[in-house]
């Protein structure tokens, strides 16, 4: 075998020597100069920055002539900055001012061709840029930039596009999204809302006579942008072979509350998917409506545990009614269903508030914290009973313990998963 | 005989020789990809404008896992910290796992803990949670108290079965988040929800930054010499190992410290594994084995924007327990995934990743220590010729610091925390001692970790902590390391959950 220590000549001397000493000494000299670099770039930075901002009307109105600025690096950066950052809070009036700035300024004409012709970053760089400026003529650029085979363009020009925040913007990504691109969702969903939160109806039309590749994305996006007296019948996406869709268009009935809405989300109450249910219960709760009542208190003993859980939550969310419901839901003999509703009025703080006005509230009140004492769930009241700042709420809830020890049962704490969620 | 010997040695040397280019040549790799992910990362941040994305009604909820054994000093920062996070919807579940100090006093005092009857659903196995505590001050923090078993993974398993949101967060007691952290840990997991399970932040030593209201105020170098060398390898490993492994899909380990999780992900491989020395990297491990298995396409992402600060060891018998502790547990992880090494079914994980961490992580000190040994033995035969030994050694010694001087200079380019003259020149020094004077050492704790876990032993040391004040001008110096007991035994029982409704529960 040939010995290892024979390879060593001069040159792999060299190379083993010279090749890290040679990087490390660059890298540090690198960092070192840039650091001094940047403490003169920023010195020099500031300065420039003191000077447009005293000039800016000057700048805008282009009486400082842009041959004085736009070939100047720096100089270039921190007007187009400022211009940019200007452009993303102004007013109709400064944006117009400001559009015609970056027309006969030269800057959008500089992003359209760098959109045009350059590649990678700088076309990503450009289309941002394009849009940020929100030209209508930059827009045809932004969408072709759609059509590209690079991911990270397709994916800034949706962000841009949702930037925009027009409907116009939203069609094009509509468009993208029905062309069978694999758009990711997290992209998608927050440009399409951009688009669409000031004019719903436009993608509720878009929703119902999308096909099935784009449906449930929109629906996702309408599920959110939905307002009361949207002028459609969603019944169709309520009946949807999609559970995705069926599960948005709970969301959608519950915001649009269509005539029929409270029919249709009771329907979908009882719908075989999990999460549509689950989706149906929230959205019951948002109607605020006491007819949905025994649906809620249906969903609260469904064999599903998170649907419990969130019928629960949106039962004890319901204000007025809490001795009604406590009183349904004992009526069911479930256990798990009153512990998860109790658990959630602690949560939320309003079994605290319903203690602090026991003395106040009347015997309705009164009898719905028995009916708590009696489910076994006491922890909150023991404590609020030995620690509560006023005496006399002190003493009745002291009172209203001791009656009900004789009835109380265990508190359920350790529940098996198996328990909760019913074959 | 001699001849005999002599060839042995020279095998040896090339064996070593082999190892030794091999390894530089995936570090330097590595480099270069890190290099260009930063890159990347940067020009993409222009663009993500994450404000934009919080304002969507798409934002996750995020459950920020706590588990909290003993840490009186910093627990109350650590979740005023949290509670403080850019973020729009957290809830923040403290796991306070059967501390015998005033742990669960202090939380109680500050937040104004009350006893609540809110039911703990045990998904995953776990010891018994003895009360649900929810604050009267802010609705978002939950506290289990729970009976210790000695173990920080059951303590995580108890808060995973308590979160309510999509995605959890899990980080330590003696931990102190950045306000913006969580945003950026969450925003490969924003744009692609399905596909991310896993994502990482970069974690960095708070020993010598100044605090002020639970948030680290000025980022300093820390004084003493054994800690500003970790600060060196925390670097190292983070932007330069970690980045670069996770721009190829293949990052098998993020920070228990901190790291966001696919809450239904997690659930599906049984949580965190309650007898894994390193929970973290096993969690990783066996979240990259369910996903090849079930067909997903996913992606376990790291992002080193989102910060969270932790305390690191200051003095060399806690530094050393750590190192040996993090050796056994990778060992054990490497070894309970054996089947994993080198099996087409597993992809890169299986065929690249899995082999880089037997060889060049697990085995490292035990083939380093046999270089060494064999480099001294063929200078003893006189094998070895001067000019060899001697360029054997500062090239070595040259490359180790160009690696480091890699990181640093990511570090200088990108992230530029240090910016005091003083602490740069500093991190640039340890980049040349720390092949000195730190790395032999660090080889023999991790070959002692490598022994214990031959020997089946694993020694727990509870430490002294000095905790996070905020009226303090400097943060604590001697601070111990994080020490949590675990154990071995047999693995808990997963629940699978079809791949279909991870995601189902996200909508919620």
């Amino acid at each position: 075998m040939p010995s290892v220590f024979s390879l060593t000549d001069a040159t792999l001397d060299w190379l083993a020597l010279l090749g890290p000493g040679l990087v490390t000494l660059l890298a540090v000299l690198f960092i070192l100069i840039r650091r001094i670099m940047r403490a003169r770039h920023f010195r020099r930075r500031a300065e420039c920055a003191m000077r447009i901002r005293q000039d800016w009307e000057k700048i805008v109105s282009l009486q400082i002539l842009p041959v004085d600025w736009l070939f100047d690096r720096l100089k270039r950066r921190m007007v187009e900055e400022t211009a940019l950052d200007r452009m993303d809070i102004a007013g109709p009036e400064e944006a117009r001012a400001l559009e015609a700035f970056f027309q006969k300024s030269g800057l959008l004409d500089c992003y359209k061709d760098a959109a045009r012709h350059e590649r990678g970053w700088r076309r990503r760089e450009a289309i941002q840029k394009l849009g940020r400026m929100r030209a209508a003529e930059s827009f045809p650029l932004v969408v072709e930039a759609l059509g590209t085979h690079s991911p990270e363009t397709t994916v800034e020009s949706v962000r841009v596009l949702g930037g925009i925040g027009t409907p116009e913007a939203g069609a094009a990504i509509v468009r993208y999204i029905k062309n069978g691109s694999d758009c990711r969702p997290g992209i998608a969903e927050p440009a399409l809302f951009n688009c669409y939160h000031g004019d719903p109806c436009q993608l509720a039309r878009a929703t119902l006579m999308a096909d099935d590749l784009e449906r449930p994305v929109l629906a996702r996006v309408l599920a959110e942008v939905a307002i009361p007296g949207m002028p459609y019948d969603f019944n169709g996406l309520a009946a949807d072979s999609n559970p995705d869709v069926r599960a948005s268009a709970a969301r959608i009935l519950s915001a649009a509350r269509p005539p029929g809405a409270l029919d249709g989300l009771r329907t979908l109450a009882g719908d075989p998917t999990w999460f549509v249910r689950l989706r149906a219960i929230v959205a019951l709760g948002g109607l605020n409506d006491t007819g949905a009542i025994p649906t809620l208190i249906e969903g609260a003993c469904d064999r599903h545990r998170l649907v419990r859980s969130r019928a629960a939550s949106v039962l004890g969310a319901i204000d007025g009614e809490e001795l009604r419901i406590i009183r349904l839901v004992e009526k069911t003999n479930d256990r798990y269903a009153l512990q998860a509703l109790i658990a959630d009025m602690e949560r939320s703080g309003k079994l605290e508030r319903m203690a602090s006005m026991v003395v106040d509230g009347g015997p309705h009140l009164e009898e719905a914290l028995q009916a708590i004492i009696r489910s076994g769930a006491v922890r909150m009241l023991t404590e609020m009973a030995g620690s509560h700042s006023k005496q006399h709420v002190r003493q009745r809830l002291q009172k209203l313990l001791a009656d009900g020890r004789r009835v109380v049962s265990r508190p359920l704490q350790h529940v098996p998963e198996e328990s909760w969620s019913k074959p | 005989m001699v001849k005999a010997l002599t060839e042995i040695l020279q095998f040896s040397a090339w064996v070593t020789c082999i190892y030794y280019t091999t390894v530089n040549a995936i570090y330097t790799v590595l480099l270069i990809q890190s290099i260009w992910a930063t890159r990347e990362h940067h020009r993409q941040l222009r663009s993500m404008r994450a404000e934009r994305n919080l304002k969507t009604p798409f934002t996750p909820p995020v459950s920020i896992l706590v588990p909290a054994r003993n840490e009186q000093s910093g627990i109350v920062e650590s979740v005023r910290s949290l509670l403080s996070v850019d973020y729009p919807e957290i809830e923040v579940i403290v796991v306070n796992d059967g501390s015998t100090d005033a742990t669960l006093a202090q939380l109680r005092d500050y937040f104004q803990l009350r006893a609540s009857d809110i039911p703990y659903v045990e998904i995953i196995p776990t010891s018994p949670v003895t009360g649900v505590l929810v604050s009267a001050t802010d609705r978002r923090l939950t506290v289990l108290d729970k009976v210790s078993c000695g173990r920080k993974a059951d303590a995580l398993n108890a808060g995973l079965n308590m979160a309510a949101s999509p995605f959890v967060c899990a980080v330590d007691g003696d931990s102190i988040l950045e306000r913006d952290a969580l945003t950026n840990i969450l925003a490969p997991a924003r744009n692609d929800p399905r596909r991310i399970i896993a994502s990482g932040g970069i974690v960095r030593a708070v020993n010598g930054c100044v605090m002020e209201d639970g948030q680290v105020k000025h980022v300093r170098m820390p004084r003493t010499l054994i800690e500003g060398l970790q600060v060196l390898e925390y670097l190292r490993s983070f932007l330069i190992g970690r980045q670069g492994w996770a721009r190829f899909n293949m990052l098998l380990i993020i920070s228990g410290a901190f790291g966001v999780f696919q809450r239904d992900a997690c659930r599906a491989v049984g949580g965190f594994r309650t007898t894994a020395i390193g929970e973290d990297m096993d969690l990783i491990v066996r979240m990259h084995r369910h996903a090849l298995e079930s067909g997903w396409r996913y992606k376990v992402a790291f992002v080193a924007d989102p910060v969270c600060w932790t305390e690191v060891p200051s003095t060399v018998r806690a530094l050393s327990l750590q190192r040996a502790r993090w050796q056994n547990g990778l060992a054990d992880v490497l070894w309970r995934n054996r089947d994993m090494t080198l099996n087409p079914a597993y992809g890169r994980v299986g065929l690249c990743a899995m082999p880089y961490q037997w060889i060049f992580e697990c085995l490292a000190p035990l083939i380093e220590v046999f270089g060494w040994v064999t480099v001294a033995a063929s200078a003893a035969c006189g094998l070895l010729s001067h000019r060899f030994f001697l360029v054997l050694l500062l090239g070595g010694y040259l490359f180790s610091g160009t690696l480091s001087m890699g990181a640093v200079l990511i570090e200088e380019m990108v992230y530029r925390r240090y910016n005091r003259w003083s602490d740069l020149s500093r991190l640039i020094g340890y980049c040349f001692l720390e092949p000195l004077l730190y790395r032999p050492i660090n080889t023999i704790w991790r070959l002692g970790g490598l022994w214990d876990y031959v020997g089946r032993r694993n020694s727990w040391q509870l430490l002294q902590r000095n905790g996070f004040s905020s009226r303090q001008s400097a943060a604590p110096e001697g601070v111990a390391a994080t020490a949590k007991r675990r154990d071995r035994s047999a693995e808990p029982p997963g629940a699978a959950i079809p791949a279909d409704q991870v995601q189902r529960s996200m909508m919620g």
